[in-house]
């Protein structure tokens, strides 16, 4: 018994497809920053109060679902909040050599948004090539079948000026 | 037996001149009484404030809240250093309304409307009353006040000329009623993305604990803060929150701008004005006679027959030297 579905030209069709809707014809995009790690000084908190520096940020065209925005009211008066989620083709991170990963900024419609989580379940046919499907004894050439699709970012807007990436633009 | 007794070993009072006169008048409408009896209330105290630019003392607890916010604008004046910029804080009340809050005020917001740090805020939340500092006894009847008196009044200059004249000039006094003493709490928060900044504004704000806060043109208070609480907190799906909280214990005292207090309260009085007479002498008796009236062109002249005396004098005079 072997796998039918799935299989390498199959996930090749569907990466053909994805391609060409999310680049061709909705054509969404967003950038991504990654902070330099070793560059950015960090405190005793934890935190960043002086320079924060970044990668230069990679465009990638992407699906994006947003919540409604949200005007949670407190003693400061009205606040804003949005969560934004962008969906990227994995093979488009891979190709760009981006791994997305909590904490770094997404750029959208000129608003930062920081990444609550990452998800990355949108196996093809239910199989995750990187799991070691081939030493299944009763088949073992289950590793040519099924892809690791799609990573979903979830994120939140966070306040324009305290990336400082161009802080008179955000400001005002 | 008693009553008697006590009545007859009763100081006697002797009657005001207004009780007096007021005893002689035969009302004549018995039913609406003698028009003179209007109480007890003494119109030499009700002076105009007209052309008086001095407002009648009054000290809200807008006026304490706004000293607050002058405190902490132009005294303790807040700032962080962000993206390698100083920023200074901006200082809200709490809870301020929908409209003024994300459509006026543009300048603790991003361009999305988020609200950016740092930033203050304060607002009040208890007032408590002071009983063992003063008592005006009773508010509709208060009569335990303090004095201002007016420096300056334009009406009544004092300058070289009444010097000469050996004038002492009216004095104005303005009675103010002993206030309302009162303790005020206030909720303060501090809002910043970092907690280094966080602890330069606490450091700012607890050196300034134990004095006086306030406009030292206008009022000031003394102001205590016992505490700080951080909070330091990671939320799902909202941005990191970086905030301290303390109470503000501010002692305060009000005076009202009440009807009350105007209606039974002296709001003005001056000091009494002095006409001191004096005895001179003279050995010319005519300065005394009745002056004489004289026409000339168009003007009435009244001739003082001194003048007149004291000319003739002066005719004589001259004829026995010449």
């Amino acid at each position: 018994m072997c796998a039918l579905f799935g299989g390498s030209r199959d996930v090749s069709l569907f990466r053909g497809l994805s391609r060409e809707l999310v680049g061709d014809i909705i054509s969404q995009q967003a950038a991504i920053y990654k902070p330099q790690l070793a560059e950015t000084k960090v405190n005793i908190y934890g935190e960043t109060p002086g320079t924060r520096y970044f990668d230069e940020p990679v465009l990638l065209n992407c699906l994006i679902s947003r919540d409604d925005q949200a005007y949670p009211e407190s003693d400061l008066g009205i606040d804003f909040n949005w969560g934004v989620e962008f969906r990227f083709l994995r093979d488009d991170l891979i190709d760009a050599n981006v791994l997305i990963e909590i904490g770094d900024i997404v750029l959208y419609q000129e608003s930062y948004y920081e990444v609550n989580s990452t998800v990355s379940n949108q196996y093809v046919v239910g199989k995750n090539p990187d799991y070691p499907n081939a030493e299944n004894p009763l088949e073992n050439d289950l590793d040519q079948f099924g892809s690791n699709f799609s990573v979903i970012v979830k994120t939140h807007i966070i306040p324009a000026d305290k990336l400082g990436i161009s802080p008179k633009k955000e400001r005002f | 037996m008693n009553d008697n007794q006590a009545s007859y070993n009763r100081k006697p009072v002797p009657k005001s001149q207004k009780e007096i006169s007021n005893g002689f008048v035969d009302p004549y409408d018995q039913n609406l009484g003698n028009p003179n009896n209007f109480g007890s209330k003494n119109r030499g105290h009700e002076q105009s404030f007209r052309n008086d630019t001095v407002k009648p003392f009054t000290l809200g607890i807008q006026d304490i809240d706004e000293s607050i916010m002058y405190y902490f604008k132009n005294v303790i004046k807040p700032f962080v250093i962000q993206n390698g910029e100083r920023i200074n804080v901006p200082i809200i009340y709490g809870a301020p309304e929908r409209w003024k809050s994300f459509q006026k005020d543009g300048y603790y917001r991003d361009k999305n409307g988020k609200i950016m740090s740092p930033i203050i805020l304060f607002k009040r939340t208890n007032l408590q009353k002071v009983r063992n500092i003063g008592n005006k006894l009773d508010a509709n009847n208060p009569v335990n006040f303090g004095v201002f008196q007016k420096r300056y009044t334009s009406g009544n200059a004092y300058g070289p000329f009444e010097v000469l004249n050996n004038r002492i000039p009216e004095k104005t006094y303005y009675p103010v009623i002993v206030p309302d003493y009162v303790t005020l709490q206030y909720s303060c928060t501090i809002q910043t993305y970092y907690i280094e900044q966080l602890n330069k504004i606490i450091e700012a704000v607890n050196y300034a604990s134990d004095s006086y806060w306030g406009n030292p043109e206008r009022f000031k208070f003394s102001a205590r803060i016992d505490s700080f609480n951080t909070i330091n907190e990671l939320n799902q799906g909202q941005d990191r929150i970086v905030k301290s909280t303390f109470d503000l214990t501010l002692n305060g005292y009000i005076i009202p701008d009440t009807i009350q207090k105007n209606l039974t309260a002296i709001n003005k009085f001056t000091d009494k004005s002095k006409i001191i007479f004096s005895v001179e002498t003279t050995s010319d008796a005519s300065v005394f006679e009745k002056g004489e009236v004289e026409t000339r062109g168009n003007r009435t002249v009244v001739t003082n027959s001194s003048t007149s005396g004291r000319n003739k004098e002066a005719q004589n005079r001259s004829n026995t030297i010449g």
